[in-house]
């Protein structure tokens, strides 16, 4: 009961984790060539391991708490990551 | 990539769009009351100021019951539901069935019991609409009630927002089908000076919200049409119209067994379900009381970490338990499983506080979702007066459905001390919605509009707590000895989110954007 | 130099509205005839009530494929005619059912 709730949002904040670092290297958002493509793919399974593991151990109110947590936060990312670069590159 | 060729790609951004700019007001609508009534319950206890206990069916109730019992006309005997009120409080009414107007309905006395089995109120009438009239929930009422059916006599308000949920899933699908890089452009955001700017912030929020989107859209047109159309439909097909043989396929067929029979006692059946449950108990209904084919039938919460809960059927006699049952059926099946994660998946109620704050971002998310993509439709066609005028009554719905909103809030506990809250909670909803119109008609410079309304439905939001003290609402101390966190829980997250509509406003109300659009209109590719 | 198709090019002001008509309520009309025959051949389950929960489950998903198709599908010839064999084959099955 303690832990209803935690799991999904750990895992969520764990997927976030890997979310930042993929929207730092994405290409299309720094306008460079598409690079480091063997990173982003392991990011990108990284991304969904938190979910895969909350179903396997059948903690389903966790995955649905996991996949929604996770969006918000992606979400957020890609805001924060695009407010940064303004910054950077405003005179 | 999914690879369209470019005659499908224009007709599903022709589909995306047209259904967004028909529909796409009323699914704001629906999807901004859909965000608060996550939170419903809450509201229900926050705004309702009678304090019960956590577990209001964990209590001794069979003797009050039995009172109680006495004092209700022989009539009203025959059933009994038990219900753990938002409040706190339990709702006993003893009821029985009749047909008016050739609906099957409850009528009866429904009394409202306190902790230490105080009777706290009584009233008689018919179930539906004792509820209806009930003034401490009359806040959360009205915004589950514009959210399920916009406050349309039904069917046809369900039928309305059934469309609408289909109008959400079309949208959902076409925005994957018809954005060749949706996952390569997910952190693509390009600034919202430019058109191709406007549309960024639409496909990134989209994209990241796609999933749950889909799955509201999926189960609110679901609930909308199986209530209206689908299963009355079934009834009349697959069962020739007989209702009470659909009724025993879906809920197993009843013992019939009118010889008199002892009740047994509540406690021991509400405190068995609960071992077994393992859950907090919701809602217990008792049937043919003092006959030898009563059942109680009790419905728990779902267990830590699942999603749906089955329900207990129990010998109304002797108390003993007779089956576990799903949603549907008599035994676990996958019919019973699909049908059973609808409501679970479509309200959040599953994860107690945790599950409904993700729900309630991403209903934010969602009419943030919409509301872009409406905006995006008129600045795209910013020249054509039809579609500006189309933009002012967007500015108006956006902005001012939240301060309506909130505005009704304020009418609630204000006219909550002369038990009037039932009337001039939506009045006052009308009213400021008619306010609000004011500046979206008047102001020259649209965008300027929502964030002025944002900004007084913060306002609105920050007196909200401050009301609810005013008007006798219980303090925090009180609140959380009764186990209530609920309430200082809510004034904190209304205040919070006064102050975020406040700092956004004024951020946005102070930032310089061209009133238009030099680009003009022009269709772009979905590239 | 290639042929035009004719059933692939309907030029003129009616076709986006027959297209609409179908995507619309045909669409509406051809999933309830659906969901009303298929309590009729879906197996009831382990419960006994897969016949009714999985019409009533699936409802959006079966308007959904059928308003796309109608959308999508270039010949609006085509659409017309698989939506309407669609409809002949569950409404024969309908008259089977009610009537013997």
């Amino acid at each position: 009961m303690m832990l209803l709730g935690w799991l999904g949002l750990s895992g969520a904040l764990v997927s976030a984790a890997c979310i930042a670092i993929l929207a730092t290297i994405d290409p299309r958002r720094r306008g460079v060539a598409r690079a480091r493509p063997g990173l982003r793919r392991l990011l990108i399974a990284a991304i969904f391991m938190p979910g895969l593991a909350l179903g396997a151990a059948g903690r389903w109110s966790d995955v649905l708490i996991w996949v929604g947590a996770a969006a918000i936060f992606g979400w957020a990312i890609a805001a924060l990551a695009n407010m940064r670069r303004k910054r950077h590159h405003s005179p | 990539m999914i690879n369209l060729k470019a005659r499908e790609t224009r007709t599903l951004v022709a589909v995306h769009g047209w259904a967004g700019a028909v529909l796409g007001l009323l699914l704001y609508a629906v999807i901004v009351t859909g965000t608060a009534a996550v939170f419903a319950n809450e509201i229900k206890l926050w705004s309702g100021g009678l304090l019960g206990t956590s577990e209001p069916l964990n209590q001794p109730l069979n003797a009050v019951l039995l009172q109680l019992e006495a004092q209700t006309p022989e009539q009203f005997r025959e059933d009994l539901s038990v219900r753990a009120a938002p409040s706190g409080n339990v709702w006993a009414f003893f009821h029985t069935d009749e047909i008016v107007d050739g609906a099957r309905r409850e009528r009866g006395i429904l009394y409202t019991i306190g902790p230490g089995g105080k009777i706290l109120s009584r009233a008689e009438g018919l179930g539906d609409e004792l509820a209806a009239n009930d003034p401490f929930t009359a806040l959360g009422r009205f915004y589950v009630d514009l959210h399920v059916r916009l406050h349309l006599p039904n069917p046809w308000g369900l039928i309305v927002t059934g469309i609408l949920g289909l109008a959400m899933l079309v949208a959902a699908v076409s925005g994957i089908l018809m954005h060749r890089h949706l996952f390569r452009d997910i952190f693509v955001l390009r600034g919202r000076s430019r058109l191709v700017g406007l549309r960024d912030l639409h496909s990134v929020a989209g994209t990241w919200t796609l999933p749950h989107a889909f799955v509201l859209a999926f189960t609110g047109a679901y609930l909308s049409f199986a209530i209206a159309v689908g299963l009355p439909m079934l009834a009349k097909i697959a069962f020739k119209g007989d209702v009470r043989a659909m009724v025993t396929t879906l809920n197993g067929l009843p013992v019939v067994d009118p010889r008199p029979a002892p009740s047994g006692n509540l406690d021991d059946v509400l405190a068995d379900a609960r071992r077994r449950a393992d859950a907090p108990l919701l809602f217990a209904g008792w049937e043919n009381r003092g006959r030898a084919d009563s059942r109680i039938t009790v419905f728990p919460a779902p267990r830590s970490g699942d999603l749906s809960a089955s329900r207990l059927i129990y010998n109304g006699a002797t108390g003993e338990l007779i089956r576990e049952r799903p949603i549907v059926g008599t035994e676990p099946s996958l019919g019973a499983s699909l049908v059973g994660l609808i409501g679970p998946v479509h309200f959040g109620n599953f994860a107690g506080w945790w599950s409904r704050a993700v729900w309630f971002a991403l209903g934010a998310a969602s009419a943030f979702v919409t509301w872009s993509g409406l905006n995006l439709w008129v600045r795209r066609r910013a020249d054509q007066r039809g579609w500006r005028a189309l933009g002012r009554v967007t500015a108006w719905v956006g902005g001012g459905l939240p301060f309506a909103m909130a505005a009704a809030a304020m009418a609630y506990f204000l006219s909550l001390p002369s038990l009037t809250s039932v009337f001039w909670t939506p009045v006052a909803f009308l009213i400021a919605a008619a306010l609000a119109l004011v500046p979206a008609l008047t102001m020259r410079s649209i965008e300027r509009v929502p964030p002025l309304l944002f900004g007084a439905t913060g306002i609105l939001l920050l007196t909200l707590p401050l009301l609810r003290a005013a008007v006798g609402g219980p303090g925090w101390g009180a609140a959380l000895a009764a186990g209530q966190g609920a309430v200082p829980a809510m004034d904190f997250l209304i205040v919070l989110g006064g102050i975020a509509c406040v700092l956004s406003a004024v951020t946005a109300l102070r930032s310089r954007e061209p009133a238009t659009f030099g680009a003009g209109s022009f269709m772009q590719s979905a590239e | 130099m290639a042929a035009a198709k004719p059933s692939t090019v309907r030029p003129g002001r009616l076709a986006p509205w027959l297209r609409a008509l179908l995507a619309g309520p045909c669409a509406f009309g051809l999933t309830a005839l659906i969901i009303a025959v298929m309590p009729f051949w879906v197996p009831k389950g382990s419960g006994g009530v897969d016949h009714i929960a999985f019409p009533l489950f699936f409802m959006p998903a079966i308007w959904a494929v059928i308003f796309f198709y109608a959308v999508l599908d270039r010949s609006l010839g085509r659409v017309a005619m698989v939506m309407t064999a669609i409809a002949v084959v569950h409404l024969v099955s309908l008259r089977g059912i009610l009537f013997g």
